[in-house]
């Protein structure tokens, strides 16, 4: 089976990126425009193809634009945590004794500390700063990404760090270090290669943790700022919508179902070649 | 074996968790968790909704229509142009544990509140007084400056005499049991779960409490409040979720009941300094801003509001705020423009972060967008964040709302004076001051309404705030629930609720 | 062996003492105090509350002062609830997360074991791929779409179970499923992946040449041995589960611990933030030992190794 549910997978990545990056230009209404005639439209009403909500905002316009959210906290955000993992979890597995049981002592710690007192840290931080970030170009968005990144720099640190600790047992990098091979050099050369496979499908599986954490921020109220929309975000706000009293289905519907394939493609993508994940 | 061990134990947990209290003669839902217990220090509308289950005033309001009655006190009588307060007592007035209240309670309870070591927030309403109990019935409380309101205060919470035990307890603790006054007892609290409150017999009306116990629940989310009054598991919630309102408006719901609140929802701008220490910017935004279609917008029931203090205030008749004055307000932003060099500055708009204020600012900012070619940058924070930021006036605009704490202007305009610790806005009027400070003291009711209008009027033309909508009480009421009545205050006289069998 | 627990429990003090610390310093150096409302304090009363909960103090005291508290068991009292102590609501919480967390295992164990020996035993048809599926679409919905749809479905339309609440097993029902199907999908990912490991092994290989099938094959070759990644997995994951769900407490009002983690964070409760983490870093690494031991057991392999 995987070999055609991961070209299809694939193609739904490949055609929703596209759609979400190209969402500007394309001829549809703009998400933030309210319009008191048309509220709690349902899917298939004219000129709304999957209805509106409370403000009568279109939900096509606002779900591709929340695509290019939730697609760039998932990508970014992602990075993020292996630009800070991966180093960490390398330098851990590379030296080895000391070392790397302080470094994973401080992780442990740090994982312990409960997420959202490291989130209000680091969103107050770079609201401290803010204005020096803005000169050099570093909007509320991007500090939000870098704040959620932070967040998963921790598992990926682990596993950089148990596959350097293969990697760094095996013969030519033994070889390598008796040579007298420095250790930044040993892990220029050597280690940071050789972690590339593991790291791009850990790279596809932390995507989905990552949107879905985007969406458990926007159900505190902490996600990205408006007017800017997430999946998660829409999906939060149309939880009130799973109940007798709220016929509005499509506020829930639509949202989650965005986000369930869409976090389906990456795991189907993201699984090895004997479907293994 | 282990596997086996472990299952045992999980059924154990689940079973020690599965024996619940009985239910209650009538259970409401009441919003999120107290902070405390104890009236002094109740802030949030649900403690101050749990005080009123539980402590009795001296006098209370009539929850129709918000008149002034006796509680605990039978009769009082005002001397020296209102300096000095006398109350006469009940007789016979009990705790709920047996033990008699007397007027010695009542001073003791407000010099306790007056210690600045109980850090009560409502401390100052009696910061400067003296109290005296010449009998056991008898209160007297002296002020240095007239307090012709001084009845209407003691129907709140904070002003409600608390019990010895309380008195007695150290900072910081709860008495177990603690004895009240009110038409019910605390039987049982439970944290962030319910309160257990029963009736008390030693209340002076008591016979008139239909209800034997009652559950307070606390429940954060106002949509699980919803569900469980769907369910008929809460005779009453507090607040509606905001998307189940169209739908019960629609269809006309009797179960939703929308009164008059006494609160504003309005903008305050940072006027201290740049960009909006400038007249033009602050006018251009009040004539600018279409309440209306605001209100249409994400209102939600909620009426767009014509001025600081509510249209739902009781005798208030308040000078009328331009809206949508578009060719005034876009000329008004044009000579910023010219004074700017070309260029608007650039606006941040502060906000705490909950889902409904989200909706508010991004409507804002689509109108002054459309109306006024305006750009605005939202700014969300939490909320600890956000008012210790507003009270230091790092903003330039930031949206706020404001409650009345009793049903006078009074409550309201107060904020503005310019060393009050809820201004946050750096708005600064010696004029306003003084007419603040004689509303406070005169004894002519219609001398104190000119004087509240006025300050609104200099409120108006400094465009000092940007008044949006008006609140609403939007609760849902079970058609079970007897004894109901709506109130601007959204004060829930408990004596006289009943959960009824279904028809 | 006993060396060896010692200085499990010396790793783990080491390692409450750091979260405590991270946690403090972290919590003090993000702007806003647990006094500041929308309707503000006035001044006076303001620093008495700042006095008589010792935050006027420098930092450096205040840390000793919860350094001293947590030496002592003693968190102090609560700064969001007024006349409550850390520990009283502690008390108050952990039973009711237990439940709901233990109910959660007992689904995830339930559903996932079955659901992972489906999806390794079928691989190649469409029951396999659908076990996957489904356990692949529960790790994908947040668990507050997951709640809302458990709700209308079984509190709304069929009217079997109350929507939230306490009350007795009834109000358990609900909020245990959601906090434990997420777990049941990923322990079905991973019995999956080890069994179908197993199956491939030369070991059952070896057992199918003999003419061994059916249950016993199935039991003790491929099931027990699969197990071993479930139990490594559980230790976390038990630790996680049973501190509780914000997203499950709030929808379901639950009074459990998972609330305080956010709460206690948004209202800057500093006492009660540090109480909580330093429970969760505890019976984190509690689980996580138990989990060893239990591996050790069930696979003496795991013992040399490390």
């Amino acid at each position: 089976m995987s070999l055609w549910a991961k070209r299809l997978a694939w193609g739904f990545l490949a055609a929703l990126t596209i759609a979400a990056v190209v969402a500007p230009w394309l001829p549809i209404v703009d998400y933030r425009a309210m319009d008191a005639d048309a509220r709690l439209l349902p899917p298939g009403s004219e000129g709304h193809l999957l209805g509106t909500d409370a403000q009568g905002r279109d939900l096509l316009a606002r779900l591709l634009f929340g695509a290019r959210i939730s697609l760039l906290v998932g990508a970014v955000g992602t990075l993020v945590a292996m630009l800070i993992g991966l180093p960490y979890g390398a330098v851990a597995g590379l030296r080895g004794g000391r070392i790397d049981r302080f470094l994973m002592r401080l992780a442990d710690a740090l994982e312990s500390v409960p997420m959202v007192v490291m989130v209000l840290f680091l969103l107050s931080i770079l609201r401290e700063y803010r204005v020096e970030m803005e000169v050099i170009g570093f909007g509320r968005l991007q500090l939000f990404l870098v704040a959620i990144g932070f967040l998963f720099w921790l598992p990926t640190a682990r596993v950089a760090r148990a596959e350097s600790l293969r990697i760094s047992r095996l013969p030519f990098v033994t070889a390598a270090r008796l040579q007298g091979m420095s250790t930044r050099a040993q892990l220029r050369r050597h280690i940071l290669p050789n972690l590339w496979p593991t790291l791009r499908v850990m790279w596809l599986l932390t995507i989905p943790r990552v949107i879905l954490m985007e969406a458990f921020l926007s159900f505190l109220g902490l996600g990205v700022e408006a007017p800017a929309v997430s999946w998660g975000g829409l999906a939060s706000d149309g939880l009130a919508a799973m109940n007798p009293l709220v016929a509005s289905w499509w506020l829930l519907a639509l949202p989650s179902a965005a986000l369930v394939l869409t976090l389906l493609a990456l795991q189907q993508v993201g699984r090895g070649e004997d479907g293994s994940t | 074996m282990r596997p086996r061990c472990l299952l045992a134990l999980l059924l154990l947990f689940l079973a020690a968790a599965s024996c619940g209290p009985p239910r209650a003669a009538l259970t409401v839902a009441n919003g999120p968790d107290l902070d405390t217990l104890d009236p002094q220090l109740a802030r949030s509308s649900a403690a101050q909704r749990a005080s009123r289950a539980l402590f009795a005033g001296l006098t209370r309001l009539d929850p129709q229509d918000l008149g002034l009655l006796p509680d605990l006190a039978l009769s009082w009588t005002a001397e020296d142009m209102a300096r000095l307060w006398r109350f006469q007592l009940r007789p016979d007035l009990r705790w709920s544990d047996g033990q008699a209240l007397t007027a010695q309670d009542v001073v003791a309870s407000w010099q306790r509140l007056q210690d600045p070591a109980t850090a009560a927030p409502y401390a100052s309403w009696v910061a400067e007084a003296r109290f005296a109990a010449p009998s056991p019935t008898e209160v007297h409380i002296r002020f240095p400056e007239p307090q012709p309101l001084f009845p209407l205060l003691c129907s709140h919470p904070a002003l409600a005499p608390v019990p010895p035990a309380l008195r007695d307890s150290p900072q910081g603790t709860l008495p177990k049991p603690l004895p009240s006054s009110g038409p019910f007892y605390l039987l049982e609290r439970r944290l962030r779960d319910r309160l257990r409150l029963l009736r008390n017999p030693h209340y002076w009306r008591s016979e008139e409490v239909p209800s034997k116990s009652l559950d307070l629940l606390t429940i954060d989310s106002d949509i699980t409040a919803m569900n469980l009054f769907l369910t008929d598991g809460v005779a009453f919630t507090p607040k509606t979720p905001d998307l189940a309102l169209p739908r019960l408006v629609e269809q006309q719901d009797a179960r939703l009941h929308q009164s008059a609140e006494l609160g504003t929802v309005f903008l305050r701008f940072q006027q201290r300094d740049a960009p909006f220490d400038d007249f033009d910017l602050r006018r251009a935004l009040v004539w600018g801003t279409d309440r209306e279609a605001l209100a249409t917008l994400v209102g939600h029931g909620r009426p767009a509001a014509t001025g600081f203090v509510p249209t739902s205030m009781p005798a208030w008749t308040g000078p009328s705020w331009p809206s949508s004055e578009l060719e005034q307000a876009r000329a008004a932003l044009e000579r910023v423009r010219q004074r700017n060099q070309g260029a608007l500055p650039r606006i941040e708009l502060l906000y705490p972060s909950t889902a409904g204020n989200r909706l508010m600012v991004e409507a804002l900012a689509a109108l002054w967008k459309k109306d006024l070619g305006l750009e605005v940058r939202l700014m969300n924070v939490e909320a600890r964040t956000f008012y210790p930021a507003q009270s230091a006036l790092e903003y330039q605009v930031s949206l706020s709302s404001w409650v009345a704490d009793y049903p006078h202007a009074l409550s309201f305009l107060d904020i503005f004076r310019s060393h009050d610790a809820n201004n946050r806005s750096g708005f600064a009027d010696a004029r306003y001051d003084e007419l603040l400070a004689l509303a406070a003291s005169t004894l002519d009711e219609q001398e104190r309404q000119q004087a509240l209008q006025q300050a609104e009027e200099i409120l108006r033309d400094q465009a000092a705030l940007l008044p949006l909508l008006e609140q609403r009480r939007q609760e849902l009421v079970s058609p079970r629930l007897g004894g109901w009545q709506d109130n601007a205050l959204g004060i829930i006289d408990w004596a006289a609720l009943e959960w009824r069998e279904a028809p | 062996m006993n060396a060896r627990f010692l200085r499990r429990v010396l790793m783990l003090l080491a390692t409450i003492l750091l979260v405590h610390a991270a946690a403090f310093f972290l919590m003090r150096t993000t702007r806003g105090g647990p006094f500041d409302e929308a309707r503000a304090l006035d001044p006076q009363v303001k620093l008495a509350l700042e006095q008589r909960y010792g935050l006027d103090d420098s930092l450096a005291v205040q840390y000793w002062h919860a350094l001293t508290g947590l030496w002592q068991g003693d968190f102090g009292p609560s700064l969001r609830y007024r006349e409550v102590s850390v520990a009283d609501l502690l008390a108050d919480a952990l039973p009711v997360s237990f439940a709901v967390g233990g109910g959660a295992l007992l689904w995830g164990l339930l559903f996932g074991i079955p659901l992972g020996m489906i999806a390794a035993g079928a691989r190649r048809r469409l029951l396999g791929q659908s076990a996957t599926t489904l356990a692949t679409v529960l790790l994908a919905l947040p668990n507050f779409v997951l709640a809302g749809a458990a709700i209308a479905l079984f509190s709304f339309t069929l009217g079997w179970l109350p929507p939230a609440g306490t009350g007795g097993l009834a109000h358990l029902f609900l909020p245990s499923l959601c906090l434990g199907l997420p777990l049941a999908a990923q322990i079905s990912l991973l019995v999956r992946d080890a069994a179908s490991e197993r199956w491939q092994s030369a070991g059952v290989r070896h057992a199918r040449a003999l003419g061994l099938s059916g249950q016993r094959l199935w039991w003790a070759h491929i099931l027990k041995p699969s197990l071993t990644p479930v139990l490594a997995f559980l230790g976390p994951a038990t630790a996680a589960v049973l501190t509780g769900s914000l997203v499950i407490e709030r929808i379901f009002a639950l009074p459990g611990l998972g609330t305080f983690f956010v709460e206690a964070a948004l209202n800057r409760d500093y006492t009660l933030a540090l109480g909580v983490t330093v429970v969760y870093t505890a019976l984190l690494g509690l689980a996580t030992f138990l989990a060893d031991v239990l591996l050790m057991k069930l696979d003496p392999r795991v013992e040399a190794l490390s």
